[in-house]
């Protein structure tokens, strides 16, 4: 049976930054073909993940980056839209269409945005004032009122992964942080500040994906799983994008034959500190409502047991949309070849990425993937 | 079959609130499964969860708090601080659950909220606004 193998990864760095959508898009392409030792030549297709540029953006950082003729495939599934990428480039790759693929993720938000995510006037609630920060709140306060989930439990998210991203040097925001600093940044939307919230981001990042039995080395896909969200609310009590999460990784652990505690390494979407803490219970890492007090506790952090967003995350990498989901990718690829660095988790053999897309009134979320992959050889 | 144009497609309210006339409680104008228990204040053909047709329906302005946030970025073409509430409403005289509404109020009624009140809606000078007095119904 075909296997996935991540052949080669790059990516730009991440921040405001003057570099526009080409420059960006090369950077990380051209890491990425030179780590995987190939040439566009050698790409048989091209899928990017892009939720805000002009149509036709992608296609012009690909040509000035010498591809021609092969299939582009763009995608918008919100914050997911880079993951979704790779995810379709993975199955192309399956499904004998591909040989070897690139999947490339990039936003340039910094020269059109200034704040929040601007409402769509066309969507009920967000005509109504629902930024994404607000629907966000509206889950913290539900968690904190059902679980007792605290204020300093939320922002210990915060802290862990500014400080995980100290040892990141393509991270947009690195520093250390107190719990009192982080409740006392900003007020965003209640309980949330500023600090808890991911920043605006301009970045970009690519993956070269082929079938393992190609010349080349590099960690493989067990599996990797995409759906999209259901009515919400259901008559349960499930939190906003729990519903979907928790579908898409019970496929993917299936479909990989894994256990949670087989987990060495995580990549999840911490748009907002909230996010992590719903995102990990909804995988099954933790009971609901005690993924707050485990991180706390540091099980979370860079050397506890379960290490999550070890890159800074999106709330300190940078959350650039459509780059953040092959970013995510890039650095668990990293960790399984022991290329991390100063953030290395050591041992890493196994990794899980999830992103979450979505912001479209009365659903559980837009779009949502997990895929977990494994060290060459394990 | 040859396709003729279009007649004008309808999915219906879109989440209005109605004051009501003569002092009578206010109402959202949303939409309603004719087969199961899915309602909606969004535009709605289809039923989502089985494929019925939907209906109008009118949901009282009242019911219990799910959550809230208080907004106090800035946001583009608004006014900061504003709050939002998420209200899960009660059934309509008809029957079935009602669905969850989102309320945006001032920012200073938000403050005397908490998850699991009932509360009622009704609209001042032009103005959502959302307290714990019950409305009779």
């Amino acid at each position: 049976m075909t296997r996935v193998r991540v052949q080669g990864v790059g990516t730009s760095n991440f921040g405001k930054q003057s570099l526009d959508a080409v420059d960006l898009v090369w950077a990380a392409i051209h890491e990425a073909l030179a780590d995987a030792e190939c040439t566009p030549a050698d790409i048989d297709a091209i899928f990017v993940g892009n939720v805000l540029a002009m149509p036709g953006t992608a296609q012009r950082a690909l040509l000035a980056a010498g591809f021609a003729r092969p299939p582009v495939l763009t995608l918008e599934n919100a914050c997911s839209s880079g993951t979704l990428a790779v995810h379709l480039g993975v199955q192309s790759v399956l499904r004998g269409e591909s040989r070897r693929v690139l999947a490339v993720g990039f936003e340039k938000m910094s020269d059109t945005i200034d704040g929040p995510l601007p409402p769509d006037p066309s969507d009920p609630e967000s005509a109504a004032g629902m930024i994404l920060p607000a629907i966000y709140g509206m889950t913290a306060h539900r968690y904190m009122h059902r679980y007792g989930v605290t204020a300093e439990q939320l922002a210990s998210v915060s802290v862990k992964n500014h400080r995980h991203a100290m040892a990141n040097p393509r991270a947009q925001y690195r520093g250390e942080f107190s719990v009192d600093e982080v409740l006392a940044s900003r007020p965003i939307a209640d309980p949330l500040t500023l600090l808890q919230c991911s920043p605006v981001s301009d970045g970009a990042a690519a993956v070269v994906l082929a079938a393992a039995d190609l010349d080349g080395a590099g960690p493989v896909v067990l599996s990797s799983e995409f759906e999209s969200g259901a009515a919400w609310p259901a008559r349960d009590d499930r939190v906003w994008n729990y519903e979907l999460v928790e579908r898409v990784a019970g496929r993917a652990f299936a479909r990989a034959g894994l256990s949670r505690d087989e987990v060495d390494v995580v990549e999840l979407h911490d748009a907002f500190t909230i996010g992590e803490l719903m995102t990990l219970e909804g995988m099954g890492f933790f009971a609901p409502g005690e993924a707050g007090a485990a991180t706390q506790e540091g099980v979370t952090t860079r050397g506890g047991r379960l290490p999550v967003n070890v890159s800074g995350g999106l709330l300190s990498r940078g959350h650039p949309l459509g780059a953040t989901g092959v970013a995510q990718v890039a650095e668990v690829t990293w960790q399984l070849r022991g290329l991390a660095g100063e953030r290395q988790v050591d041992g890493a053999e196994i990794a899980v990425v999830e992103t979450m897309g979505g912001n479209v009134s009365g659903l559980s979320g837009n779009g949502c993937v997990v895929m977990a992959l494994a060290r060459d050889g394990v | 079959m040859v396709a003729q144009a279009h007649a004008h497609p309808s999915a219906g309210a879109d989440g209005t609130y109605h004051p009501g006339a003569d002092g009578e409680p206010g109402w959202f104008s949303g939409r309603q499964c004719s087969e199961r228990d899915y309602s909606t204040l969004a535009r709605s053909f289809v039923c989502p969860l089985c494929g019925a047709t939907m209906a109008d329906a009118r949901f009282p302005a009242s019911g219990v708090v799910w959550s809230f946030t208080v907004v106090r970025v800035r946001v583009p073409d608004r006014e900061s601080p504003y709050g939002l509430v998420y209200v899960d409403l009660d059934g309509p005289a008809g029957g079935g659950s009602g669905p969850r509404a989102l309320v945006n109020v001032p920012a200073a009624e938000v403050d005397a909220l908490t998850i699991g009140d009932r509360v009622s809606m009704h609209s001042t000078a032009g103005r959502l606004s959302i307290s714990t007095a019950e409305v009779s119904r």
